[in-house]
């Protein structure tokens, strides 16, 4: 019998809990700081402002932690798929969630298989090493405005282009948090993946 | 012989004047209707002459005799003449007590004593100030409310709005903010800059750490009530916004201190009571009244793209297009993940009504 896989270290479950929290704020923060209107407002303004503030350098702070962590030992390869048939892997991976969810969403158990699918290996890939990044950079310069940005760019104010780019990311922040929590509680049992990120175990998730 | 010479000699002298004189008088006439209409004083404009020559040129104290206080009496007539006050003669408004010197017993007539104005012409130039709406709303502000007792309704001519300013120039009539020598329309300074520059200056003359000494405009006579001057700086003062310098610097202080339902309202809120961070940061934003008078660009993308000009604002310089293309993104994920859900849950409800069809 092959090995069972180990847990999901505790640092990696207690950093993503932390990073949901964090980003869920975010979200929310971010949402009433775009679109609020004295006639309608989710929060007050000034808390949200604060919580945005607090909340993304928290999550950079966390994010540096824990890009030291996974480079220290290694983790950072579970995010890396192999090139070779790539295409054709993320494909049928595609087609497996499209066709038929529940057939095919067995958590690998098994040590030899990788831990993540080609799908998503290449959407942690992204999210962990672009997506993240460059939203704290530049969530960070419009923070610490105008020492960062330039006094005029195409005759308007300078921070148009970084405050464009850092909605332009929330947005895509905020549609893979969508995806990642409904990928989440797909499958047999809803509550197996969290389960997973909770207690570090695969369990069962067959009904 | 001789006395035909001497006649000749007579006639050319003669001649000689007549021509001069003719000459004289056609420069004159040409110079005359050269001149331009204006410069042809109306009997006001001359009564005025008479105050430039005192209160023009070099500098001039004037100490009073009984105080010993000194005032600086200079108008700066070039500012005058580019005001909106400029054909208004000194006459209309020192009415009395100011044909002799030293000026005594004088009187001076208020804002509200001639705005709005009756006559046709003026009351059209009047009407969107809507100045009834403006003693109503100051009545209800700190200004008013404040200095009540400095008010006096029974004065026929007063200075500001029914005020009457006493020698130890108490009170706030509208000239304190609205100089009537000086003051232009927001019209009429057009540029937010100096429509920023010229209103901040009105509440930053009191209102700052160190205010230049705040002086009663009429009767430039120190005043010491103001109770609020900013410590230990406006910037600090305002230390709960973030970024608090770039929104002294973006912003008129009546932008978040006044109601934002007219362009000149003067209802004034007292200290953290304003409007609210989302009067400014929405799309239909508070500020764009600072930026009325320049035009919106809807060819970048960007709503009030004349804000952007000098200032990102959060919420108020949106890209529609990326708004857009949110809403679709967004939209369409949770509307996707929820038909899917749907589908999955049919599905799942066929596969156990075909295994329950099989195990019979």
């Amino acid at each position: 019998m092959s090995e069972p896989r180990p847990e999901v270290p505790a640092y990696v479950r207690l950093w993503h809990a932390l990073t949901a929290l964090l980003f869920i704020s975010l979200v929310i923060s971010g949402f009433v700081l775009h679109y609020s209107s004295p006639e309608f407002t989710l929060l007050d303004y000034g808390l949200a402002t604060d919580l945005h503030d607090i909340s993304g350098i928290a999550l950079a702070v966390l994010y540096i932690l824990y890009l030291i962590y996974i480079v220290g030992t290694g983790y950072w390869r579970e995010y890396v798929p192999l090139l070779s048939g790539l295409g054709k892997r993320l494909l049928e991976q595609i087609r497996i969630y499209i066709a038929d969810m529940d057939q095919n969403d067995t958590i690998a158990a098994d040590k030899e298989k990788p831990r993540f699918n080609a799908l998503q290996q290449l959407t942690y890939l992204i999210v962990i090493f672009g997506l993240l990044p460059l939203l704290i950079v530049t969530g960070l310069i419009y923070l610490y405005y105008p020492d960062y940005t330039p006094a005029r760019v195409l005759d308007l104010a300078g921070l148009w282009p970084v405050a464009l780019a850092h909605y332009a990311l929330g947005i895509l922040g905020t549609l893979y948090l969508i995806t990642h929590v409904y990928m989440a509680v797909s499958g047999r049992k809803a509550s197996a993946r969290f389960k997973l990120m909770v207690t570090g175990r695969a369990g069962s998730d067959k009904k | 012989m001789a006395a035909d010479n001497r006649n000749v000699c007579r006639r050319v002298r003669r001649r000689r004047l007549v021509n001069i004189t003719l000459l004289a008088l056609s420069a004159l006439g040409l110079l005359a209707a050269a001149l331009p209409a204006a410069a042809v004083l109306t009997p006001a404009q001359r009564e005025s002459v008479h105050c430039l020559g005192c209160h023009t040129g070099n500098a001039k104290h004037f100490t009073n005799p009984e105080t010993g206080a000194k005032k600086d009496v200079l108008v700066d007539i070039h500012s005058k003449r580019d005001s909106d006050h400029a054909k208004v003669p000194c006459q209309d408004c020192h009415v009395e007590g100011f044909n002799g010197f030293p000026h005594e017993d004088v009187k001076i007539k208020g804002c509200m004593d001639c705005h709005p104005r009756q006559d046709a012409a003026g009351a059209k130039e009047d009407a969107p100030f809507n100045f009834p709406r403006i003693e109503r709303e100051f009545r209800t502000s700190v200004h008013f409310t404040e200095l009540k007792d400095k008010f006096n309704k029974d004065e026929d001519f007063i200075t500001g709005i029914h005020f009457t300013i006493t020698k130890t120039g108490d009170g706030f009539p509208c000239s304190q903010c609205h100089h009537p020598h000086y003051m232009k329309t927001a019209a009429e300074l057009g540029a937010p800059g100096s429509i920023l520059e010229t209103h901040n200056k009105w509440c930053t003359s009191c209102h700052a750490a160190e205010p230049e000494q705040p002086v009663n405009t009429i009767l430039g006579v120190a005043w010491s009530d103001v109770t609020d001057p900013a410590e230990p700086s406006l910037v600090a003062e305002h230390a709960s916004l973030p970024h608090a310098a770039q929104h002294l610097q973006s912003a008129r202080c009546v932008d978040c201190h006044s109601g934002t339902e007219h362009a000149n309202s003067h209802e004034l809120f007292l200290g953290s009571n304003t409007p609210g961070c989302e009067s400014c940061h929405t799309r239909d934003s508070a500020l764009s009244e600072l930026y009325r008078y320049v035009k919106n660009d809807p060819a970048g993308g960007f709503t009030n793209s004349a804000i952007l000009k000098d200032s990102y604002i959060m919420g108020a310089t949106r890209y529609l297009l990326l708004d857009i293309l949110g809403y679709v993104l967004l939209g369409g994920a949770l509307l996707a993940a929820a038909s899917y859900s749907f589908l999955r849950l049919i599905r799942r409800r066929r596969r156990h009504g075909d295994r329950g069809s099989k195990d019979e």
